[in-house]
């Protein structure tokens, strides 16, 4: 379903305004925070823009009528938020500037000529240093990834753990059926589970379970989002969506000032926020400082 | 159906089996809503059950299917033992592999095939009923796909709270549950039930009768009280304990009770003057009844007066019209008898006249014959005289025939009577009488064997046949039938009575019968007088019926002729039967027979010319002759010749003075050898009337020829007569 919003500004285009296309994956949160810090800062800015939105709702069906559409209306700039609409735009939109947000790993805006953007995962180093701060008593760290997907990840956190003052035990799984044993395997060696994005380890069908796993074994696990730590993870770090949508709005107006998508190297989150769960320290007996919760910025 | 109009259902009763009959239907009528609801809440409740289970191992094994990790699936499946209502559990991968399955019964049970087409989306759960065929028990199947999220849209996987993006099935659950616990459950509620609801009926009842007794009470007392005053007794009133509808009920009936005291004491004062008056009225009745009675009594006399007098008036009506029909019968008869004795009369007139004729003619014929026959004697054939003579004779001859005839008609010839069979008579006459009615007339003859006889003159009783079947014939001109047919016959009362004449008795009948032109009434009525006839000129002398009724009359017989134009005619002849042996009959005599003689013989004759002829005769055929005039002059000859032998008297009958029977019987006392011949012109009624003829008395009827006197003086002295 694409909705077309108008009059967001009063900048006509052809009177020296912009026309911004935003393609939403989702038009619920966190991408509205987003989409509010990326017109905010170009508001600030006295950027006057014409925006054209085409949210998404779930049905990626109607990802290419909505490029069609954006196609047509030609606009200054493509804003794309989220993964899925975003690939699907990189692949079909080659002569329009396309700005990225909300998007897992940078992978996606490297082959592209046309587009740059803020992704969501953040640096090994920035991974450890803040679990050194929550779990300050924390030496082993234990982590199952899919080769495939995560190789490169993994190689560079096992250069970074040691130097962090962590034992990393990276555990690679090929099939989902031998992640079973892996768990019970780590169970008996890794004093808490970090949680990556991997589609083959972390995904709907295992997120239970390893919560479970995890509540079971007294082994705190770092979850991907302030939503797995509702739901029993210890601890999530979590950019901050609104500073995510400015650091876009900086992109952008390098690019509607004619800068080419490529030429700007795309970025992870500048700001960090975390959520914790203390119902799931209390349970595990883990202490956790004041500090440290008093910082967070989401408490279960 | 009386039995059933008097039955008597009390007000209690009816009421009681009201409440009861509705306190029963209500009582079952909640407890089958009751059950009826409890049922189908259990069912629903089942079916949700197995919605949850199977929901919720939909979710909890998505893990162990997409790890296929068995132990965690195993531990799922764990947790359902303590269920009682878990039959079976499979857990199928996307392949309908089954990781896990458990049997929760020690029954073998074959659940349905997994309908895997038709689970492919979320929520989605197909559940059905059936019969497991190892022990025949209802069992539901429930089926409901695994589904996983294999998005590579890392973020959104992340936030646990939304709907999976990009659902697949990842394998699917099959749950069955048992109805046995549920059976149980429900077989359970319907006992407590039935046991709470029999409980409820019974207090209800039991407060129903104790409620309808209370209630009904005061009702049974009105009605005692009712049945009171129907009885005639006033004396009684109710007492008032209630405060509603009854007691206003009570109030309303001791006033009408003391109204009607006062009604009936005046009724009673009414009835002493009703009961004087009804006396005087049932005196009244009676006195009226008893009269009625007289009156029916009177009244019945003179209807039975009536009827019986009708009923008399109605057997002298029935008389006087049998009175009439006789009287007109016999009027009839009588009309009939009349003008049969008018024919009689005028045939006997007919006859009378032909005899007195007939008489005459012969003593003439008598002479003329005897004087041709004396001619001719003395004449050659080759004289001129001689053939005048014979035509002289010839002439004779023939008119005597027609005497005789005549003589037959009126029944005064002289009869030589013979008991004879008829049947016999007709075989005698059989060829004769076919070469008479020639070739084309048939001859039919139906003689009845046992025929009884008849006593009559042969000769004259084939003339009588001769002559009918001559008509007969001559009535065929162009052929036909003649039908001869002899029978015996009884003549009854009523015959008798209806045909003049006519004796009842046993006859003889003889019937000739032809197929010719039969006859009009008129024509049947003349058939017997002399001289008629309808043949043409010259062919019939009218003298042959007359000769036929003359015959049968001097007979004793009785002759009838039944005849229509067109249909032939039949004459019927009745001679009385007569118990005697049939005598043979005698042949012609030989006129070739010597009959000359030397005898004496003594002639007695008054007319003398017939006198002289026979003397003439007799003296040239050899004989002496004595001749007389009368009886007296006869006697003094035979004393006169007292020495001389006579042979023979030859007299005549009716003589004046003495008759010839008186000479005789003179002549015999002088001669008693003497033998007699009669001889006579009468008819036979005045032989008999004279006492001539008797059993072997001779006689020869006048005229007569030469030769036949000859032959019969001959046969008289030969001693055969």
């Amino acid at each position: 379903m694409v909705i077309f919003i108008f009059g967001i500004s009063r900048h006509d285009a052809e009177a020296g305004s912009f026309r911004i296309s935003v393609f939403l994956s989702d038009p619920g949160w966190p991408f509205n925070e987003v989409l509010d810090g990326f017109q905010s800062y170009l508001r600030g800015k006295g950027i006057s823009a014409y925006y054209d939105l085409y949210p998404l709702e779930g049905n990626p069906e109607g990802v290419g009528q909505a490029i069609q559409k954006i196609k047509m209306n030609r606009p200054h700039l493509i804003f794309t938020i989220g993964s899925l609409t975003t690939e699907a735009t990189l692949k079909e939109v080659k002569d329009i500037p396309i700005l990225a947000g909300m998007i897992l790993r940078p992978k996606l805006l490297k082959a592209s000529s046309n587009g740059t953007g803020v992704f969501l995962e953040f640096p090994a180093e920035t991974q450890f240093k803040w679990l050194r701060q929550i779990l300050p008593d924390i030496r082993t760290v234990g982590v199952i990834y899919h080769p495939k997907e995560n190789q490169a990840m993994i190689e560079n956190a096992l250069r970074v753990a040691p130097k962090m003052g962590f034992h990393l035990k990276a555990n690679e799984v090929h099939t989902p059926q031998a992640l079973p044993y892996t768990l019970n395997r780590l169970a008996k060696e890794v004093e808490v589970l970090w949680g990556i994005p991997d589609e083959l380890v972390l995904n709907p069908q295992t997120a239970k379970h390893i919560l479970l796993f995890s509540f079971r074994e007294s082994i705190p696990f770092e979850g991907l989002s302030s939503t797995w730590v509702k739901a029993g993870a210890l601890y999530a770090l979590e950019a901050d969506y609104i500073d995510l949508g400015v650091q876009c709005g900086e992109m952008a107006l390098g690019l509607l000032n004619g800068v080419r998508g490529n030429s700007i190297s795309p970025k992870p989150p500048r700001k960090v926020i975390y959520s914790l769960n203390l119902k799931t320290a209390e349970q595990m007996k883990i202490k956790i400082s004041e500090k440290v919760i008093r910082e967070a910025s989401q408490i279960f | 159906m009386d039995l059933k109009r008097n039955k008597r259902i009390k007000l209690s009763t009816k009421f009681n089996l009201l409440t009861i009959s509705l306190i029963l239907a209500t009582s079952l009528g909640i407890t089958f809503f009751i059950i009826w609801g409890e049922i189908k809440k259990t069912n629903q409740e089942l079916l949700n059950h197995g919605k949850i289970i199977a929901n919720m191992m939909s979710q909890n094994s998505e893990y162990g299917i997409y790890t296929e990790d068995w132990v965690s699936l195993s531990r799922l499946v764990k947790g359902l033992e303590f269920d009682p209502n878990m039959a079976y559990l499979f857990i199928f991968n996307k392949k309908k592999i089954p990781l896990v399955y458990k049997f929760f019964k020690s029954t073998m049970i074959f659940p349905p095939e997994l309908l895997h087409e038709k689970l492919n989306s979320p929520n989605q759960i197909l559940y059905q009923k059936f019969i497991n065929r190892q022990d025949r028990k209802f069992y539901i199947d429930f089926q409901v796909p695994v589904i996983g999220d294999h998005s590579d849209r890392t973020l959104e996987i992340f936030n646990l709270d939304k709907e999976r993006a990009n659902p697949k099935v990842i394998g699917y659950v099959q749950v069955g549950l048992t109805q046995e616990h549920l059976q149980k459950t429900i077989s359970q509620f319907l006992l407590s039930n039935l046991f709470f609801t029999s409980f409820i009926v019974f207090v209800g009842v039991g407060l129903t009768l104790y409620i309808t007794k209370r209630i009904t009470l005061p009702i049974k007392k009105l009605r005692w009280m009712a049945q009171e005053i129907a009885e005639g007794k006033f004396d009684h009133s109710i007492e008032i304990e209630t405060h509603d509808e009854i007691s206003d009920l009570s109030l309303a009936f001791n006033h009408m009770l003391d109204r009607l005291k006062a009604y009936q004491d005046k009724v009673e004062e009414r009835n002493a003057e009703l009961t004087i008056a009804n006396q005087k009225m049932l005196q009244e009745i009676n006195e009226r009844k008893r009269m009625e009675e007289a009156l029916q009594k009177a009244h019945d006399e003179l209807e039975e007066r009536v009827r019986k007098r009708t009923e008399e008036l109605a057997r002298i009506n029935e008389a006087l019209k049998e009175e009439i029909v006789e009287r007109k019968r016999a009027e009839e008869e009588r009309i009939s008898l009349q003008e049969q004795l008018q024919q009689a009369q005028k045939m006997e007139a007919i006859g009378q006249l032909a005899g007195g004729v007939a008489h005459d003619f012969n003593n003439l014929l008598t002479i003329i014959t005897g004087y041709s026959d004396l001619m001719l004697s003395q004449l050659n054939e080759e004289d001129s005289l001689y053939g005048d003579v014979i035509e002289i004779k010839r002439a004779a001859e023939r008119a005597s025939t027609l005497t005789r005839q005549l003589l037959a008609f009126s029944r005064k010839q002289v009869l030589q009577p013979k008991i004879l069979d008829l049947n016999q008579l007709v075989a005698n006459l059989d060829k004769m009488l076919r070469r008479l009615i020639g070739e084309d007339i048939e001859l039919v003859t139906k003689m009845d064997e046992k025929l009884g006889r008849i006593k009559a003159d042969p000769g004259q009783i084939e003339q009588v046949v001769l002559n009918l079947v001559v008509n007969a014939r001559d009535a065929m001109p162009k052929g036909g039938r003649l039908t001869i047919e002899t029978a015996n016959a009884e003549l009854d009362e009523y015959y008798t009575r209806t045909h003049l004449g006519v004796k009842p008795g046993h006859y003889v009948m003889i019937s000739i019968s032809d197929t010719g032109a039969g006859m009009t009434p008129e024509v049947k009525e003349r058939i017997f007088e002399p001289f008629f006839t309808t043949k043409e000129k010259g062919r019939g002398t009218g003298l042959g019926l007359s000769t036929v009724y003359g015959i049968v009359k001097q007979s004793e017989g009785y002759i009838w002729v039944y005849s229509e134009p067109g249909q032939g005619t039949t004459f019927k002849i009745y001679f009385p039967v007569i118990e005697d042996m049939v005598e043979s009959l005698e042949s012609t005599p030989d006129s070739k027979k010597t009959v000359r003689g030397t005898e004496t013989i003594l002639l007695v004759e008054d007319e003398e010319m017939v006198r002289g002829l026979v003397r003439m005769i007799l003296e040239r055929n050899g004989y002496h002759v004595l001749e007389a005039s009368g009886g007296e002059n006869a006697l003094r000859i035979a004393q006169e010749y007292r020495s001389q032998p006579i042979h023979l008297m030859v007299t005549d009958v009716v003589m004046p003075g003495m008759s010839g029977r008186e000479l005789v019987d003179c002549m015999k006392i002088l001669r008693p050898e003497i033998k007699i011949l009669y001889i006579s012109g009468y008819t036979n009624d005045a032989i008999i009337r004279h006492g001539v003829l008797g059993e072997g008395t001779a006689f020869l009827q006048k005229p007569f020829t030469a030769n036949i006197l000859t032959h019969k003086i001959r046969e008289v002295l030969d001693g055969h007569s």
